[in-house]
């Protein structure tokens, strides 16, 4: 059944096909009306009669012509009918061709056989073999004569037919290769262009909701207009052949420019591909947003790279919720800074407040005072955990040292607005309200009482109730400890032992504040500077564990703030050579202990964050001598360093529970 | 034998990282300090096979120094490749003209940085 599906053409006429037959079986019914005076002429020629070949020829157009007149909706039928009319020819020529020629008139019929073809039809080519196989039989049997000019034989008629056979097997192959690859084309094409379509719908429906973007350039950087919805959406459809640069570049100037340098490194293959594809810029920012460029490259099919696709995301939300979750991990330190110690951390929030008025007001304008006050502020945000504002500090730092000159408004921008955000947050931590209470302990309590029930006189009562106001200098060092240990953990200095005394003494909050937040640079130089590695220690003899203490105490009339370390020891002469390098007036340096105060002289050649910058000193004694207070350093090469900061005594400093007890003994004993 | 990179940089961080990734891939590494140091270690030393260079130095920068070395006939085939940061087009696309052979991009990918190497030393 195969080769009857073979022979028969599918149902379909396509518009072209339509067109190629009307035209041709126009043609063909002319060539057949050619026939007639034609064959009057051969009829003449062979003495056969002319009019009868009129009349013969003319009853055979016939059936064309009806067919031509009347099946115009059905091509094929009409050709199939100018098949039949064909061999009906050719018998009329062999006929009327009677004579010595008459056997190679019946070339029309081979030569017809063959043209019929063109129909790209096989059921013509079929139609014409069954006619002429009839036909010849029919005639032979009843007019040999009017077949061949000869007495044939038999087997003669089957010669004829046998070309006739093995002809039309070749013809309706010819015929149908003719239509499935010319006259079908146009239904091959449509279904392929179908195909095509179908895969490209699937393309663009992937395109259109793939949440990354997607598109192609060429090492040129001429980009194709094909390209993933989402990024048509942020950059704008691109043209065919747009150069990438100017597609992105009223997003990111920078990242255009630098993406065109860059793409130039990829296609002059210097590098190899991969590298050079490395330094394409992998992050665009545009107002707001900020996307993530990555990029593959496409091979030829010589493995010659050819295109780059470049994929893009919008990582803005991912960056937001890393810069959520690191905001909330610093709130988290922040909030626990504030329950260690809230009377530490008010004070340094009225300090950073301070400051920051200080800059944003514009009334630092010596370069040195601003490197101050930043960098005492670096300090104080790093002791409390404020990491991201301690960065901006450390960077406007560098910065001033770096160039010399003071940090433009758009610099200390970045340091308000670090600072705003604290603020931000505080607001929802502790609630604008200040707390305002008073702190004693057990000691204080049993103290008082016992003063009363020694009857120790009103005053003096009164003046240990007055002291509450005060702040304990326990509670001070307390937190004191808490920050050296914190930097020794955050130098990498291990465990240090820390020693606080307090003796029991109170102060005004209010009027050291300036000096504690200052004082953060002397522990920090005692961390840094005074505690040497375990190993020096141990070769110097000394405890593997450095020690810090801390005191406060009265003394011959005076308060005294001490800080004492077993390290190293100043290195005067160091110390000295550096300050000569600055440039230092020699007056200056008679005193050698004015030596540990000069600003930009620092012992450290390394600068970090923490201490180095040889400012830290210089604010602490500034912090001293205006409450009326000296320093006195005392270093023994080896042995360790004691700075004493000694301030006069007066109704800031309470002497503690342990006057009042030594009052309540002295009443006692009197009673 | 080995070949031999120069590694310039002012910063001896990065003067570190490139020769220690460099090192473990089998190369020898010389550093300099700025342009000037790379200029009078390329004059007195002939077996500098390729050159990394920092753009940005103290006394000689990256793209002077490309400029004085491609200047000499001699060192018309020494590949030099810059060490950039993004952001600097400008003195790169001059660094090319001068004839840098390409950049790398810090932070640099020590992978990236050895293949560069390998793909520059092996065309000599």
């Amino acid at each position: 059944m195969q080769w009857l599906r073979y022979l028969a053409l599918p149902r379909e006429i396509t518009p072209f096909e339509r067109r190629y037959l009307a035209r041709l079986n126009r043609v063909a019914l002319v060539f057949f009306y050619l026939h007639i005076p034609a064959f009057m002429a051969v009829a003449w020629v062979a003495g056969t009669g002319v009019l009868l070949a009129l009349v013969l020829t003319s009853l055979v157009l016939a059936g064309p012509t009806i067919a031509y007149r009347t099946l115009a909706h059905h091509p094929r039928a009409i050709s199939v009918v100018y098949g039949i009319t064909a061999m009906l020819m050719g018998g009329l020529l062999v006929h009327f061709g009677q004579g010595p020629v008459q056997i190679e008139m019946h070339f029309y019929f081979f030569a017809l056989l063959a043209m019929l073809c063109m129909f790209a039809n096989p059921m013509v080519n079929i139609a014409a073999a069954v006619t002429v196989a009839g036909h010849h039989l029919v005639i032979w049997l009843i007019a040999p004569a009017s077949v061949f000019n000869y007495e044939a034989q038999w087997w003669v008629v089957l010669v004829h037919a046998g070309f006739v056979v093995l002809e039309t097997i070749a013809t309706c192959f010819i015929s149908r290769e003719f239509f499935d690859n010319v006259i079908g084309l146009e239904k091959i094409v449509q279904a392929r262009t179908e195909t095509i379509r179908e895969k490209q719908r699937d393309m663009r429906l992937i395109l259109d909701n793939v949440e990354t973007g997607l598109v192609t350039v060429d090492l040129q950087g001429r980009l194709s207009s094909e390209c993933s919805s989402v990024v048509a959406g942020w950059f704008g459809a691109p043209a065919d052949g747009q150069p990438i640069g100017a597609w992105l570049a009223g997003r990111d100037a920078n990242f255009a420019e630098w993406l065109e340098l860059a793409l130039g490194g990829v296609s002059d293959g210097m590098l190899p591909p991969e590298v050079a594809l490395g330094q394409l810029p992998k992050q665009l920012r545009d107002g707001e947003r900020t996307y993530s460029f990555a990029y593959s490259l496409i091979e030829g099919s010589a493995g010659t790279p050819e295109k780059i696709l470049v994929i893009v995301s919008d990582i803005t939300e991912r960056l937001r919720n890393e810069a959520a979750g690191r905001h909330q991990a610093d709130l988290l330190q922040l909030f626990q800074h504030i329950m260690r110690d809230k009377f530490g951390f008010i004070e340094f929030l009225a300090e950073a407040e301070e400051i920051v008025k200080t800059l944003r007001d514009g009334n630092a304008t010596q370069l040195e005072h601003v490197r101050r006050l930043v960098h005492t502020l670096k300090g104080n945000a790093a002791m409390f955990g404020m990491r991201r504002l301690a960065e901006t500090c450390h960077e406007l730092e560098s910065a001033i040292d770096e160039e010399g000159v003071a940090p433009t408004s758009a610099q200390l921008a970045g340091l308000f607005q670090a600072w705003s955000q604290i603020r931000g947050d505080l607001a929802n931590l502790l609630g604008e309200e200040r707390p305002n209470f008073i702190e004693i302990d057990d000691r204080d309590y049993e103290a008082i009482i016992q003063a009363v029930l020694a009857g120790v006189d009103s005053t003096s009562v009164v003046r240990m109730i007055r002291s509450w106001q005060l702040e304990p200098a326990g509670k001070r060092l307390a937190r004191i400890e808490q920050q050296v240990k914190t930097l020794a953990q955050r130098l990498g200095k291990g465990e240090v032992q820390v020693q606080i005394e307090s003796h029991g003494l109170r102060f005004s909050n209010e009027r050291f504040a300036p000096f504690w937040s200052a004082f953060i640079h002397v522990l920090r130089n005692a961390v840094d500077h005074g505690i040497e590695d375990g190993e020096s220690r141990v070769s110097a003899g000394k405890p593997p564990q450095g020690t810090i203490k801390v005191a406060t105490r009265v003394e011959q009339g005076s308060f005294v703030v001490s800080v004492e370390d077993d390290g190293p020891g100043v290195n005067w002469e160091a110390l000295r050579e550096r300050a000569g390098r600055l440039g230092i007036a020699p007056a200056m340096l008679e005193k050698r202990e004015n030596l540990v105060f000069l600003p930009g002289v620092s012992s450290k050649d390394q600068v970090t964050e923490v201490s180095g910058r040889g400012y830290g000193m210089l604010a602490v004694r500034k912090a001293c001598e205006a409450l009326g207070g000296q320093v006195v350093v005392r270093s023994e090469q080896g042995r360790g360093t004691h700075i004493r900061f000694v301030f006069p005594k007066d109704h800031a400093i309470y002497e503690g529970h342990a006057a009042v007890l030594r009052q309540a003994h002295a009443a006692a004993c009197q009673n | 034998m080995s070949k031999t990179v120069l590694v310039v940089d002012d910063s001896s961080t990065v003067r570190q990282q490139v020769s220690l990734a460099l090192k473990q891939a089998g190369f020898a590494t010389l550093e300099a300090a700025d342009g000037r140091e790379a200029i009078a270690t390329i004059e007195s030393n002939r077996n500098i096979d390729m050159v990394v260079c920092d753009v940005n130095m103290p006394h000689v920068n990256g793209l002077e120094m490309v400029e004085r070395v491609k200047a000499k006939p001699d060192h018309a085939k020494l590949p030099i490749l810059m060490l950039t940061t993004e952001g600097q087009p400008s003195l790169i696309r001059r660094a090319r003209e001068a004839g840098a052979v390409g950049w790398i991009v810090k932070p640099f990918d020590a992978n990236q940085l050895v293949q560069a190497a390998r793909h520059l030393t092996s065309r000599a």
